[in-house]
């Protein structure tokens, strides 16, 4: 194997051993974090779940670019270079001294396994994207365009409505709900999916299912579950300045629950009963109760840069410790 | 499907001229398009004379069901959560004790604001 096919294994251990890092660093910083994210109005909570999610990918990215500093400042300044001090066996992390050395057997098939496991877990995600987006888009193409709504009409009794699409997303209501619905009602229930539309909140659940693929499976639940109900309390918070009447919101939920309860029932559909407390509680008592303060993220944003720069200024010591343990594990 | 749900004739030159000439899309084209969508059972057709007059198999409403039902079921698997919002939960459903509750709550809210029960 070439020389540039060691120093891109190393490089590739690298990065997978930061992302363990990074995952196990987030699922301490959500720990800590957990009581205080839930008191937070959900646009912020929403963000902060965000940042969460993509941190494990950010922070392999600032150690493996903190890493890489004293290779790429050698690559401008070669007196800098350090690399003669190294014997040849070293897993060197160097642009200029390619390692005579790369993984050996079992870090290497560590690595293979890693990548196509996010290979296929990827594959299936983006498949069943797809098919989703092809059965929104069949009812959306089929559905009477109501202009003056700025919806689609599906044509069923069973009480749906929906914000769906990834990049073009549109509202999708049925007749049955049309029908079922008072003016007010109609006005909360299309403010809140015209909020999901603004803030493209498919996107970025679909970014962030796939960034939930490199974390720890308790923290992508959470995180994921968090997530989602943060953007409906968003939503429904954005439909109640709307309509300035956050118990109408919490009655509009309420209307349109019991209504896919009755068709449920009635037509003896495939559903779930929550068990515990579910979304539509958690909301209408989020609505009910006073609203929160709008909450800051600038102190864990200026923590996340403290840490970041940190890391860059101990480069060094950062460049070193890898390629040490690169050495430990690959050889 | 749109077309063929207006009640409007389904023979391969009578919807080329209410669809294909508008829109720039060939003869032939249309009738590749009517085709598989009778090979995916979503069309029915008959030979009159010389030619295939084609219609809808399912109604609009059946074919949403169908539609609705298919979205559900990824809901339940997990794979359409990220395309959809729905304002409601479409796979899970609020236990009746909780709802009655919360409907309780409302009404109480109401109430107090003197807007009644609704």
């Amino acid at each position: 194997m070439s020389p540039v096919m060691h120093s891109a294994q190393l490089f590739l251990l690298a990065f997978v051993l930061f992302l363990a890092l990074g995952s196990l660093a987030t699922a301490a910083l959500s720990r800590a974090l957990k009581p205080r994210i839930a008191g937070w109005e959900p646009r912020t909570r929403h963000r902060a779940l965000v940042v969460l999610a993509s941190l494990p990918v950010l922070t392999s990215l600032v150690l493996l670019l903190a890493t890489s500093l004293p290779s790429l400042i050698a690559l401008a300044i070669p007196e800098l270079d350090h690399c003669p001090e190294h014997d040849d066996g070293h897993a060197h992390l160097c642009f200029m001294h390619l390692p005579e050395f790369g993984a050996s057997l079992v870090p290497l098939l560590g690595l293979v396994f890693t990548f196509s496991y996010a290979f296929v877990r990827g594959a299936f995600s983006a498949a069943g994207l797809v098919k989703a987006t092809r059965i929104v888009n069949a009812l959306a193409k089929t559905a009477e365009r109501r202009t003056d709504l700025g919806i689609a009409v599906i044509e069923t009794t069973q009480p749906v409505c929906l914000a769906a699409g990834l990049l073009r997303p549109r509202v999708l209501l049925s007749r049955g709900l049309l029908e079922a619905l008072n003016a007010e009602e109609l006005a909360v229930v299309l403010a809140h999916e015209r909020a999901h539309v603004r803030r493209r909140d498919a996107l970025v659940a679909s970014i962030v299912r796939a960034l939930a693929v490199v974390h720890l499976p308790a923290v992508a639940r959470w995180l994921l579950s968090e997530l989602e109900i943060a953007a409906e309390q968003a939503c429904d918070e954005e439909a109640a300045r709307c309509v300035g009447d956050r118990v109408a919101v919490a009655s509009a939920i309420l209307t349109v629950e019991r209504t896919a309860q009755h068709a449920a029932t009635s037509e003896l559909c495939a559903v779930a009963v929550a068990f515990g407390k579910c979304a539509v509680a958690r909301r209408v008592e989020s609505l009910l109760a006073e609203p929160k303060e709008p909450a800051s993220l600038r102190p864990f944003a200026i923590g996340l840069g403290v840490t970041a720069v940190s890391l860059f200024a101990l480069a060094d010591e950062l460049h070193h410790a890898t390629e040490s343990l690169l050495s430990f594990i690959a050889h | 499907m749109n077309h063929l749900w207006s009640g409007a004739d389904g023979e391969v030159k009578a919807v080329h001229a209410a669809l294909g000439k508008r829109r720039g899309i060939t003869l032939n084209t249309i009738q590749s398009t009517l085709k598989r969508l009778f090979e995916k059972g979503l069309l029915e057709r008959d030979k009159v004379s010389h030619a295939h007059v084609y219609r809808a198999r399912l109604s609009r409403e059946e074919f949403h069901r169908g539609l609705l039902g298919e979205l559900v079921g990824n809901l339940m698997q997990g794979q359409a959560e990220a395309v959809v919002s729905a304002f409601v939960d479409l796979a899970e459903r609020a236990g009746p004790e909780h709802l009655a509750r919360l409907e309780a709550l409302v009404a109480e809210r109401l109430r107090n604001s003197g807007r009644g029960s609704r």
